[in-house]
């Protein structure tokens, strides 16, 4: 198995160093030119070099990257869920995450690496996911990360009709989902007997009974322990009959870079993240529909 | 002088604004009373339905089952804590009774009434807490500076919290 990946990678850094050695050789033959006026088709050249290097180390890490995760990882999930469905180059689609109201969706969305499956009888979805905001201020141009994390999906027992989120406290950012100008639904805060959870979460809902109805004292400690165990800023939201669980670590899941062997490690890096969704999972699973029929 | 007439319009302003937050708050509490009202009628409606079940079974019985208050628009907050109080009694009863019938116990029908009886006292439990937090935030704006003023001015008066202890006050002793 992972002889297998390891002549991905080196097919991989073959590549790249054959890229990069042929842009420098294009580049070295254009400074030969003898000519007063060389400077754009250096740039040229300079920039047409680097472009095709790029290319060439992101397609082969693209493939590392899949052999990975097809071979070695899959393996690994397969032994810690049942039923599992994997789809690394795809994961949710941005109309999936508005729905969810939990996550402000900005200029570009990135969504890879999703698995469907059962974990102690609980059916479940995740992702990655990646949202950028492209701000523009006079003539400068940057992007600013508004989201980078797992996004984690289960079914509940409860029935509700509406839609609440319960988000961890930022600063400058009183959490309410809907936008100003936004045609949703008026949806209104609400705080819970708990000043604790007040103070560390916002909680808006279109539906103040059904808030209370879903966040129980016990599911609330629940929701706590997430927060307290997990590193990032953590947003609840429920919705559909489900809830929808946001960790934005910044952090990009399962990956490896092409110049490094696959090494014990990576490998308990890998494992801590399979981990963090088996953790997650447990802590809900009570409120969570199960797959098999009790007696 | 426009300085001053712009002062008074904020000032008024200012006092509108306090005034339509405390209607607001009122208005959340007697919105929120209302959940209870439904929450508790769906609890009646189950426990009757529950009850009807069980006399097929416990006809032979020589005690009567007995009747609890239907819930009604504009009751008090203690007559609906009166009204919760004998449904908590049937329940335990029904449920005791259930215990002596094993027909009854297995039984599908009854076993959906319990559910249904788990889920809708999650809906009441649900009602109450956001009730007793809408009327919290009601209180606290009588209470604090300096919307107590307007408060004040309004004669509003504090709202009283939904208890629906075992050991409340007015506790309604139960006819077998």
């Amino acid at each position: 198995m992972s002889e297998q990946i390891e002549q991905v990678r080196q097919k991989g850094v073959k590549q790249f160093l054959i890229a990069l050695i042929g842009a420098l050789l294009v580049l070295f033959l254009l400074l030969m030119i003898p000519s007063t006026d060389r400077m754009p088709v250096l740039m040229f050249g300079g920039f047409g070099g680097l472009a095709v290097v790029l290319v060439v180390l992101g397609n082969a890490e693209k493939k590392y990257h899949l052999a990975y995760k097809d071979i070695f990882l899959r393996s690994l999930l397969e032994n810690e869920f049942d039923d599992v469905t994997l789809n690394f180059e795809e994961g949710f689609s941005k109309e999936e995450i508005a729905s969810g109201h939990l996550v402000r969706l900005y200029d570009r969305f990135y969504s890879d690496d999703y698995i469907a499956g059962k974990y102690k009888d609980v059916a479940f979805e995740c992702s990655d996911i990646k949202v950028e905001d492209v701000v523009r201020s006079g003539k400068h141009t940057h992007v600013v990360t508004r989201f980078q994390g797992l996004y984690l999906k289960v079914n509940l027992k409860k029935e509700f009709t509406g839609w609440t989120v319960v988000r961890e406290k930022e600063f400058l950012d009183n959490g309410n989902p809907r936008p100003f100008w936004s045609e949703m639904p008026e949806i209104e805060k609400v705080s819970v007997e708990s000043e604790e959870f007040n103070q560390k979460f916002s909680i808006y809902t279109s539906n103040g009974e059904e808030a209370f109805y879903l966040l129980t004292p016990h599911f609330m400690e629940k929701l706590f322990e997430i927060e307290r165990r997990y590193e990032g800023r953590c947003l609840f939201g429920f919705v559909c009959g489900q809830l929808h669980i946001a960790i934005d670590s910044r952090k990009d899941h399962f990956v490896l870079n092409l110049f490094e062997k696959v090494n014990e490690y990576r490998i308990a890096e890998h494992q801590a993240e399979i981990d963090t969704i088996k953790g997650i999972i447990e802590l809900v699973a009570k409120e969570c529909e199960t797959t098999c029929n009790t007696l | 002088m426009q300085y001053i007439i712009i002062l008074i319009a904020l000032v008024l302003v200012y006092l509108v604004m306090m005034h339509n937050s405390i209607v607001y708050a009122a208005m959340k509490v007697e919105e929120s009373k209302s959940g209870i009202d439904v929450a508790l009628s769906k609890r009646y409606a189950i426990l009757t339905n529950m009850q009807e079940s069980v006399k097929g079974y416990v006809k032979h019985e020589s005690e009567v089952l007995q009747q609890v208050t239907k819930i009604r628009k504009e009751m008090s907050l203690q007559q609906l804590s009166n009204a919760n109080e004998q449904m908590n009694q049937l329940k335990s009863r029904l449920i005791a009774l259930a215990e002596s019938y094993p027909d009854l116990k297995a039984s599908d029908l009854f076993r959906q009434f319990q559910d249904s009886i788990v889920d809708c006292e999650d809906h009441l439990q649900a009602a109450r807490r956001f009730y007793n937090s809408n009327v919290t935030l009601y209180n606290k704006k009588l209470l604090m500076f300096p919307t107590s003023i307007i408060a004040s001015w309004m004669k509003k008066e504090k709202a009283e919290f939904f208890e629906a202890a075992m050991n409340e006050k007015g506790y309604v002793s139960v006819k077998i």
